[in-house]
């Protein structure tokens, strides 16, 4: 093994690409380190074209693009850094899925023995060491994403780019790909994974990258970047007793906008607040201070969802 | 929300960074390219079933060679009878330009079945994205595709044709023999040039087609049409449509090399001797031409389709 890279695994800078008078992408500056990232934005939005940028299929029109430290379209010796699955479902249809990796995999220039061993451990580590000898043709469309995610590791690069990699996958394949995705990213890889399934995308990382009309919207830990939208309050449902009592008591501190009782519901009392952090602390302590508890405290405005909603429909 | 939404001056970046994979003693991509283009093609029946047929072909001129030589060692009766061994069974040099001729035929069939998906069934298959993800240049892609397409000439005339060479060499009477050592380079040059020929006109049909069953049958159909079509403009008068053909042209080349002349038994094997180019420079150029093109219209399919 040659030394590690040290610096970005993935920066780009200033980048721009057009495809004729559509532009796709508009100086994006991102810079993304070791982990899981989740790249977020609508169709069209310009995702795929930043993979392949980093991928070094593209050129930018403007800006630069590099690879653990170099351009990876005019260096293509550093792409043997990086493992790509790409979104499309189409293979060699002929071939079994153990044939189609290990044929990928010697592209990396490995010898057979080497190609064939690296190939049996990336197929056993999505879970396809029993189903490899199927040809393609006869593969459930979650064991095809099994393999696309094999050809992409099984060189065990230090970046791997997922395009939607849990498309098609059943419910046990998908929390197994979820999963194996941290691993990825728990062991120092830099994993960006490019997702429509924002809790997926949640349940794998907190670290997202948001791209709307080839912008770059926003970028950073969920959380954080949720309390950066201070014109944007938080509801926050709590499940309470005497809710009308505490929803009077709640008004007088600063940091509750409104409240309102919701009449049967399983959580009577929505607050809004500009500062979840405080509220979170000091309402239960009232309740407390009120002789009663609070039983639920849930913000339907806090989780990757909502973050998404208010970053895509703000122009 | 800040103007800048990216914040990423507080990260450790150096944390947890895995190596770069080990580059070590690295077999060049092109092998892997053409592995997998032939793993592909030899998963086919079709293929089995024509390279059998070269097979038979190398087998038909062998046993003829084989023949022809044990006449000339043994067979002075027959030309004491009054019709000289050539005459009769021809020689090296006419069974070595006989299959040339008829292997270039048969080994146009086999890239058409082995080499027709080269290109568009990569294309089918979204491989273009897989592949070029990869430490592989454009280059290094074409060498592929050309070496595998190249392999299969190179199996079923360039190495048949020393086969029979050294067949020759080892059966032939001793004063016949020191003829024979010199043969080896104009065969050798005929089998080269089919090679080349096919390889590359087949990677290019292959580059601009959508199916490799479309590629390969409008392959060998197209060999087939041009070559009745150039006949019947040439016995019309017009000569230079000759050098429109390959194979004809390959004929011509060929004839030049080999010098044969045919014998009964020739006529009987490939019939009539058919009419040839005037120009055995033009034939050259022609053929150059042939594959010249094959390969433009690859690299700019695949220049158009791959950036970088």
């Amino acid at each position: 093994m040659s030394a590690p890279h040290k610096g970005p695994m993935l920066e780009a800078h200033g980048v721009s690409k057009m495809y004729g008078q559509v532009r796709a992408l508009n100086e994006i500056d991102l810079v993304i380190g070791p982990g899981v990232t989740g790249l977020l934005g609508p169709n069209g939005s310009g995702k795929s074209t930043l993979l392949k940028l980093f991928a070094g299929q593209l050129l930018p029109d403007t800006g630069h693009v590099k690879l653990l430290g170099a351009d990876p379209f005019h260096e293509p010796r550093v792409l043997r850094g990086l493992g790509l699955c790409p979104e499309q479902d189409k293979f060699y249809e002929d071939m079994s899925g153990h044939d189609f990796v290990g044929a990928l995999t010697r592209l990396h220039g490995l010898p057979k023995d080497e190609a064939e061993q690296k190939t049996y451990a990336a197929m056993k580590r999505v879970g396809m060491e029993r189903y490899g000898f199927k040809k393609m043709r006869e593969m459930s469309r979650g064991m095809r994403q099994r393999t696309k995610i094999a050809q992409a590791i099984a060189h065990d690069p230090p970046v791997v780019l997922l395009d939607e990699p849990l498309t098609g996958a059943d419910p046990v394949a998908r929390a197994d790909l979820i999963a194996l995705i941290r691993s990825l990213g728990e062991e120092g890889r830099c994993v960006v994974v490019s997702s429509h399934v924002l809790h997926e995308v949640e349940a794998m990382t907190h670290d997202v990258v948001f791209i709307r009309y080839g912008r770059l919207r926003a970028h950073g830990d969920i959380l954080r970047l949720r309390t950066l939208l201070d014109d944007r309050p938080y509801r926050i449902l709590l499940d309470v007793d005497r809710p009308r009592a505490v929803a009077a008591r709640l008004m007088g501190l600063p940091f509750v906008q409104a409240a309102q009782v919701l009449e049967g519901d399983a959580h009577p009392l929505e607050i809004t607040t500009t500062d979840l952090d405080t509220a979170g602390r000091e309402i239960p302590q009232v309740v407390s201070e009120m002789g009663g508890v609070v039983r639920g405290f849930t913000s339907p405005d806090a989780d990757l969802e909502s973050l998404y909603r208010y970053l895509i429909s703000r122009r | 929300m800040s103007d800048t939404p990216f914040e990423g001056g507080d990260r450790v970046f150096e944390v947890g960074y895995r190596p770069m994979p080990d580059r070590g003693k690295r077999q060049p991509p092109a092998v892997a390219i053409a592995r997998t283009m032939l793993t592909l093609a030899w998963r086919q029946r079709a293929t089995k079933i024509v390279l059998l047929v070269c097979l038979g072909v190398l087998a038909g001129h062998g046993v003829w060679l084989v023949g022809q030589l044990l006449f000339e060692r043994f067979g002075a009766e027959v030309g004491a009878a009054g019709m000289p061994v050539g005459e009769l069974v021809g020689s090296a040099r006419e069974v070595l330009a006989n299959f040339l001729r008829v292997q270039f035929f048969t080994t146009a069939i086999a890239v058409a079945v082995i080499a027709g998906g080269a290109i568009a069934e990569d294309r089918a298959a979204g491989a273009f994205d897989l592949y070029f993800a990869r430490p592989l240049t454009r280059a290094d892609y074409a060498w592929g595709k050309l070496g595998g397409a190249g392999l299969v000439p190179f199996v079923t005339i360039l190495l048949p044709v020393v086969l029979l060479w050294l067949t020759a060499i080892g059966i032939a009477p001793p004063a016949l023999r020191s003829e024979l050592w010199w043969l080896a380079v104009p065969a050798l040059g005929g089998g080269i040039l089919s090679v080349l020929v096919l390889a590359t006109t087949i990677i290019g049909l292959s580059a601009v087609g959508q199916k490799a069953r479309t590629v390969s049958i409008a392959y060998v159909a197209g060999l087939l049409v041009l070559s009745g079509i150039v006949e019947g403009l040439t016995n019309g008068g017009f000569a230079l449509a000759g050098y429109i053909a390959p194979e004809r042209s390959l004929h011509t080349v060929i004839d030049w090399l080999l010098a044969p002349e045919q014998s009964m038994l020739g006529s009987q094997v490939s019939g009539r001797y058919r009419p040839i180019n005037h120009s055995v420079f033009g034939s050259l150029v022609a053929l150059l031409g042939w594959a010249g093109a094959g390969f433009g219209l690859f690299w700019w399919r695949l220049r158009s389709e791959v950036v970088g």
